[in-house]
């Protein structure tokens, strides 16, 4: 009896533990951030200054490279009205590493000024974009906190002898002038002023882990 | 004397008309005829004419918003031509028997449209407010989902302006020209009115029982038939002079803030301030 319920216990943890392993990404709660909602690929989590913190992931594409799917997300993020104001190097808490993208955003037909941090890591497998987001006037404290929520985040989907993984860092990139608003939006959305300019971008970080 | 559509609140009394209560001329409406004198036939003539004249008198009512009888007056299609709102006199009704009557144009329209929109809340309510203060009102609300009756002269702007509340999606405007069946029906109406003052008369002068009971047979099938036309006629006028605007507001997040369908990686549509932000 105690040896079938021995047995069971191991096979659920052995199981749980492959299923960690296998997931895209893991993430603890920085402090001050509680989880609302947590899917495999997809994890929510939100602060009581209603700053979100989000890490979703999607599948990569052969091809797909740190570089192309940086330049990809500012320019359409750029479309959408969203301003570049840093770029920069980071590394996961496995040494994985990925482009941090800032932005200023006004969403249209509003004059709320926001904060929008994109953190994409790119693997063979996967495309984990961490994000993080709020009003302007908090842009600076979380500004300073990505590295501290960066170090709570594992990053899955290399593989052995990995190009991708190893891939360089795009180019400095910039978003272009928004495209005409969507029609008749009350507001087209405006490209912000500068919050808090992060430090001067595409400084590299050391070699990965 | 105020006409029967001055008195009626909204379009929606004359649909109601066509209902199947409406049509009431007939026995059960008027009681026994068998134990009516002759005054009282010409009591329920008289009442029928009066009837008559009061639908006569509608068009030349002035009372805004526009009723389904001053649609009458219009002299072209109104959804679509600036000159819509602008009022004539009846060109039928007030043509000399003597001159051939002017048939213009009788056209339901119906319109449909979906509009995306970051607050569908706040939109909804601006729905509703932009239809009012065109003299139209809501005939039914689900979420997200308003059926607007709205004057045919001002559908257009109402539409033009409901756009403005965010993208608009798709639009479609639908017309049903009803001039041929709006003219059958009024001649209908004219020949059996003449056929039942003819009866009314031939009623006056039956000199028995059964020559009256006779005649009251038949102007009791003529009146039924008169007031169906009359009630069919009366929901035509009620959906050329409102227009019937079906608006479907959804909610934009940011995977729609950007149409781009030709996007062969879309990804970044479900990325942003709005997915990521909590209030």
């Amino acid at each position: 009896m105690y040896k079938q319920s021995f047995r069971f216990s191991l096979s659920a943890l052995v199981c749980a533990g492959l299923l960690s392993a296998c997931a895209p990404f893991s993430i603890k709660p920085p402090s001050g951030f509680v989880e609302v909602q947590d899917y495999s690929r997809h994890t929510r989590m939100k602060a009581h200054d209603h700053v979100g913190l989000s890490v979703r992931t999607f599948a990569n594409m052969r091809g797909g490279t740190q570089a192309f799917w940086a330049e990809d997300l500012v320019k359409k993020l750029g479309m959408r009205g969203y301003t570049l104001v840093g770029q920069r190097a980071v590394k996961s808490k496995n040494g994985k590493v990925g482009t941090r993208l800032d932005f200023n955003y006004v969403p249209p037909g509003t004059d709320e000024q926001k904060f929008y941090i994109a953190v994409l890591f790119v693997t063979d497998e996967y495309r984990t974009v961490v994000q993080l987001a709020g009003d302007a006037e908090h842009s600076a404290t979380y500004q300073a906190r990505v590295d501290e929520v960066l170090g709570s985040l594992k990053v899955r989907g290399c593989r052995l002898g990995s190009k991708i993984c190893g891939g360089s860092q795009p180019p400095p990139l910039q978003t272009s002038p928004p495209a005409p608003a969507p029609a008749q939006e009350a507001q087209p959305p405006s490209g912000g002023q500068p919050v808090q300019p992060v430090q001067p971008t595409t400084a590299p970080v050391n070699q990965p882990a | 004397m105020a006409s029967k559509e001055s008195r009626a609140p909204s379009p929606q009394m004359a649909d109601a008309a066509a209902g199947p209560g409406y049509g009431g001329g007939g026995m059960a409406e008027r009681g026994d005829y068998m134990a009516m004198e002759e005054s009282d036939y010409d009591a329920v003539a008289d009442e029928d004419d009066m009837v008559e004249a009061e639908f006569a008198e509608a068009p030349a009512e002035p009372a805004p918003p526009p009723t389904p009888a001053r649609e009458l007056e219009r002299t072209e299609p109104t959804a679509l031509g600036n000159s819509a709102g602008k009022q004539k006199e009846p060109a039928v009704q007030t043509q000399p028997d003597d001159k051939p009557q002017k048939f213009t144009r009788q056209i339901i329209y119906t319109a449909d449209m979906t509009i995306s929109v970051f607050n569908q809340e706040d939109a909804m309510q601006k729905a509703e407010v932009i239809a009012t203060q065109a003299g139209g009102y809501v005939q039914s609300m689900s979420t997200g989902v308003y059926v607007l009756r709205i004057p045919a002269a001002e559908l257009r702007r109402v539409m033009e302006d409901l756009g403005g509340l965010g993208v608009v999606e798709n639009r479609n405007l639908q017309s049903r020209d009803v001039t041929e069946e709006f003219f059958d029906l009024k001649t209908r109406i004219e020949v059996l009115e003449g056929t039942h003052a003819q009866l009314l008369a031939l009623l006056k002068k039956a000199k028995s029982v059964k020559e009256a009971l006779a005649v009251r047979e038949a102007l009791d099938k003529v009146t039924l038939e008169l007031e169906q036309a009359k009630g069919r006629l009366r929901v035509l006028q009620s959906l050329i002079g409102m227009s019937t605007l079906t608006v479907r507001i959804e909610e934009r997040g940011p995977h729609t803030s950007y149409p781009d369908s030709d996007d062969p990686f879309p990804w970044v549509d479900s990325l942003g301030v709005e997915a990521t932000e909590w209030k």
